[in-house]
């Protein structure tokens, strides 16, 4: 059983493994890889072209109905906000587990 | 009226399980109750002008916006009153009360968005799904829409704020279509606002319609059309078919991703010039923006649509309000969400009922 390391709000249901790569407002959206997965504070509309490339979104903040949440049902990847703490407790390149049903994030490595 | 208690039930579920500053780029809450005393004075001017109040939605439904965006004003208006109440109750409860009837006429099912936004009757729904220019949908025309939709939305989002979204994002349905599949209609009214944004930054399209019928995936519309909720399949999976509209023209797959393209890079722009604002700037625009939702409204009543002197000297080198609405608490029942927004109160002081 993985450790879980990260509980929050389950906004967009699935479950994905992937790569963090840790995302800020105004960051370079063209040094994100397809697959990746998005974490933040809260997403906002600077970071749409490293959304449509993410296969999951992770945030600090936010809610059932905040801009990331509803953008990754949209595209049908799982999303999980309010973690609080994700965007200091994941570094870039740690592969984690997104379950976007019950809004945890498992640590693979 | 009694409006209110239902209203709550559908505005406390935008606010369940989240926080204010998932609310961007301005805490809103604490900046509207500054000056919005004067934009009901106003609006009810307009209303008694045009004698809107004997009116019923149909007769002005081409100068109104969206029915989420009737929602969110009526949510910012209690929530405006419960911070700054104000000894003249009667903008307040003409307003509200305007508002509340034209949902409760467009929208008989469900006017306030507990589970759908059904803005459309049997026979409009029937008429649509034959005139629709359908495509067959894969998984990957899905991803495709799915990524169009949040690249359209999140240009919304920058042209028009976290708070006045739906003035330019709608959803209509879950709609049931005899095929056993479940018809979605999402509208993106209003790109353009050139007296908001230079030209540089608006969309090449002005309305933008999407069609898309699912199997397998059960949809919900909460409060605001732009908060879509599926359970079951992913929309993703489930998708059957879709068709895209683009100021009336049909769009195909290679155009539609174009579109997610031009948008997804104007998003940003957009949003990047927000960043840089400085503070009095920002409380301008979103000021503006408030205004704006409304201007077909005032400009068939002859007064200009634009933020009064009063309403912009009522904000000019003021801080934000402190300390009414919670920062960081997660609302989790109706009571709760009443309580701290104010439901009960304006229930009781604005509209009279108990």
């Amino acid at each position: 059983m993985k450790k879980v390391l990260l509980t929050g709000i389950g906004a967009s249901p699935g479950n994905i493994v992937g790569v963090v790569r840790l995302f800020h407002s105004g960051d370079d959206p063209s040094s994100f890889k397809d697959g990746d997965i998005l974490v933040t504070t809260i997403t906002d509309p600077t970071m749409v072209t490293a959304m449509v490339k993410a296969s999951a979104i992770v945030t600090d903040i936010g809610g059932i109905t905040s801009h990331p949440a509803i953008l990754s049902r949209e595209m049908g990847i799982p999303c999980v906000v309010n973690t609080k703490t994700a965007t200091k407790a994941l570094k870039d390149g740690r592969r984690i587990r997104v379950d976007g049903k019950n809004g945890k994030i498992y640590d693979l490595d | 009226m009694t409006w209110i208690k239902e209203f709550s039930k559908s505005a406390a579920s935008l606010f369940k399980g989240q926080v204010l500053e998932g609310f961007q780029p301005l805490d809103f809450y604490h900046f509207y109750p500054l000056w919005y005393d004067v934009w009901m004075s106003n609006i009810a001017k307009v209303i008694k002008k045009l004698n809107l109040a004997t009116k019923n939605f149909n007769e002005i439904r081409e100068i109104l916006p969206p029915p989420s965006n009737m929602r969110a004003i009526l949510i910012k208006t209690i929530t405006a009153y419960y911070a700054n109440p104000v000894v003249n109750k009667q903008n307040y409860e003409l307003v509200s009360n305007f508002f509340a009837r034209l949902l409760t006429e467009s929208c008989p099912d469900d006017p306030f968005a507990l589970t759908s936004n059904p803005l459309h009757d049997n026979s409009e729904i029937a008429y649509l799904v034959k005139q629709i220019e359908w495509s067959k949908a894969d998984t990957q025309s899905a991803r495709i829409i799915g990524q169009c939709i949040t690249a359209i939305g999140s240009f919304v989002h920058g042209i028009y704020n976290d708070l006045v979204t739906d003035f330019g994002w709608d959803a209509y349905g879950p709609y049931a279509l005899p095929s056993n599949q479940t018809l979605l209609i999402r509208s993106f009214p209003n790109l353009q606002p050139r007296e908001l944004w230079p030209e540089i930054y608006l969309s090449s399209i002005n309305n933008i319609t999407i069609y898309s019928a699912y199997e397998g995936v059960d949809w919900a519309i909460s409060f605001v059309g732009c908060h879509t909720i599926s359970k079951g399949r992913s929309p993703v999976q489930g998708m059957k078919k879709f068709a895209v509209y683009a100021d009336g023209k049909l769009l195909d797959i290679n155009q539609i991703s174009m579109l997610t393209d031009e948008l997804a890079v104007k998003a940003a722009d957009i949003y990047k010039i927000i960043h840089k604002m400085d503070f009095e700037k920002l409380k301008l625009l979103v000021l503006k923006q408030e205004c704006y939702q409304l201007k077909k409204v005032f400009d068939k009543a002859g007064i200009n649509w634009l933020p009064t002197g009063e309403m912009a000297a009522r904000i000019e080198n003021k801080p934000l309000l402190k300390n009414v609405f919670p920062h960081g608490k997660l609302i989790k029942t109706t009571a709760e969400f009443e309580n701290i927004f104010g439901i009960n109160t304006f229930q009781k002081e604005v509209l009279g009922s108990n």
